[in-house]
């Protein structure tokens, strides 16, 4: 069993944690901390609620159907990782493992509230040909958009998109995960997060380039 | 993955937005569980209650034990029904020697009724012999001569054939009726009598018994009666004498009455004539016989 790192604390304290945390948190030292965890160490548990909190929340406040789910589903994945500390293994990064959780917490609480819904966010389809037309069409650079109204012109393109696209999307954004993760959490080839992540940036950069 | 500009200005532009944070309670609730599950050893630590799911099992085993409760009800009643045939059958052919004829309360509409009333009757009215009866059917002589026997193997509409037809014959054969049975001259009773003489044209004692029955009719089985009454002791035979008739049947009227002693005087059975016309003016003192049919009682006053 790994000790806890006392280099993770130079990464800040919980006010100073970044979206991205990631970049500077070593998926190495996640699984540390967790390790430290099942070890008995509760101030290591605070840690890891401290660097993922912001990114999980923040996927799960733009992925679930129903705002109202996401306390709950929240709660629900956090509570599992605390479950689940003794049978914890470092096969996977802890941030894919913990978006897995939540992904899956989602998605059950999808079927039991509104089963109509879950095909979007299991559809294996991702052909749109808007989408393909709008990737394929030379936008104006997105970095000309500034001010609060790309803002939520953005925030409502992506809840325009479907789920699974949205999902490549908050995954990549959120918790900044290679495309290889993505593709191991959602159970999908490589080539078919990729085609997704694809899509949806598309579509995203001719929303931005409509709203200049 | 991000090659162009546009990404990173895309990036930089989903980064710009509002990323919301959990409200912290929650954080204080989630840390709470996660030190309270290290400190207490605490395996696993239970999610929020979910109503829906609580409920559902409950619900379910109660829906299931009443729908078992309900289906052994309704099996235990049928087997109880099925449990009385045999024991319904057994006493339609065992002696009958209480009034087979059914009371004032017994006056019921449904034919089936009428038969459960009257065989629950025979078989819930023991002999009394301290009662004064004199009865002169030989159908019901005959029966209490012969030893309880289990029931005939017919099926259970020819023995409940059987069993209207012995209760209707008893009827004529002028049976004198306690003031009770006088009293139950009630319009059900007239539509008993009528769903009877549709069910039983044969209502003189001539007609043949039925198959189904090996009770004998009064006119057909007058020789086996006869063997009867001499195999009886005489003790019994007397007793039998003195008894009472059985009850009859509301819709024994004279006029009916009449006419089956006419009918036996028409097969030549003028003994049989004689005694109904002896009951019946028991049972209807008031009732004067027609003059052709006086002739019965005066022979039959004659030692």
């Amino acid at each position: 069993m790994e000790g806890y790192h006392p280099s993770v604390d130079s990464a800040g304290g919980e006010s100073g944690i970044p979206l991205h945390s990631p970049a500077m948190q070593p998926a190495h030292d996640d699984t540390a901390l967790m390790l430290a965890y099942a070890g008995g160490e509760a101030v290591a548990f605070e840690r890891l609620y401290a660097l993922h909190k912001a990114g999980l929340y923040g996927f799960l406040h733009r992925q679930s159907p129903r705002t109202a789910w996401v306390d709950d589903v929240f709660q629900e994945t956090w509570l599992a990782v605390v479950n689940a500390r003794h049978d914890y293994r470092p096969t996977a990064s802890f941030r894919t493992w913990l978006f897995g959780i939540a992904r899956n917490k989602l998605i059950d609480r999808i079927r039991l509230k509104e089963p109509a819904l879950l095909g979007d966010f299991l559809n294996e389809d991702d052909e749109d040909p808007l989408a393909r037309v709008a990737a394929d069409s030379r936008q104006e650079p997105a970095s000309r958009l500034a001010g609060k109204q790309a803002g939520q012109a953005l925030d409502t393109a992506l809840r325009a998109l479907p789920a699974v696209q949205r999902e490549v999307f908050l995954l990549r954004e959120q918790a900044d995960m290679s495309l290889e993760d993505i593709a191991a959490l959602t159970g999908v080839p490589m080539e078919t997060a990729k085609s997704r992540l694809r899509y949806a940036v598309a579509k995203l950069k001719a929303t931005l380039a409509g709203v200049s | 993955m991000k090659p162009d500009d546009d990404d990173k200005a895309l990036s930089q532009a989903y980064a710009a937005l509002e990323h919301p944070l959990p409200p912290p309670a929650l954080d204080s609730a989630i840390l709470a569980a996660a030190r309270s599950a290290v400190q207490d050893g605490a395996k696993v630590i239970p999610f929020p209650a979910r109503p829906r799911r609580n409920w559902g099992v409950p619900l379910g085993l109660a829906a299931t034990v009443m729908l078992a409760l309900g289906i052994s009800l309704q099996l235990r009643d049928s087997e109880e029904t099925r449990l009385d045939e045999p024991m319904l059958a057994a006493e339609m052919s065992a002696p009958v020697a209480a009034p087979a004829a059914p009371s004032a309360d017994a006056a019921v509409s449904s034919k089936d009724e009428m038969k459960l009333e009257s065989a629950s009757t025979a078989a819930a009215t023991p002999p009394q012999p301290e009662e004064p009866v004199t009865s002169s059917a030989p159908a019901a002589r005959h029966r209490l001569a012969q030893p309880r026997q289990a029931a005939p193997a017919e099926t259970r509409p020819a023995m409940e054939a059987g069993l209207m037809e012995s209760a209707e014959q008893a009827a004529p054969a002028a049976l004198a009726a306690p003031e009770s049975a006088r009293e139950a001259e009630s319009p059900a009773g007239d539509a008993m009598s009528r769903q009877d003489k549709r069910s039983l044209p044969a209502l003189a004692p001539a007609a043949p018994a039925p198959q189904a029955m090996p009770a004998p009719a009064p006119a057909a089985a007058k020789p086996a009666a006869g063997r009867s009454q001499e195999q009886t002791a005489p003790a019994l035979r007397k007793m039998l004498e003195s008894m009472p008739p059985p009850a009859t049947k509301p819709d024994a009227t004279p006029e009916r009455w009449i006419t089956s002693i006419r009918q036996l005087l028409e097969v030549g059975k003028e003994d049989e004539a004689r005694r109904q016309a002896r009951l019946l003016q028991q049972r209807w003192p008031d009732h004067p016989l027609p003059k052709e049919l006086r002739y019965l009682l005066e022979d039959a006053s004659q030692p």
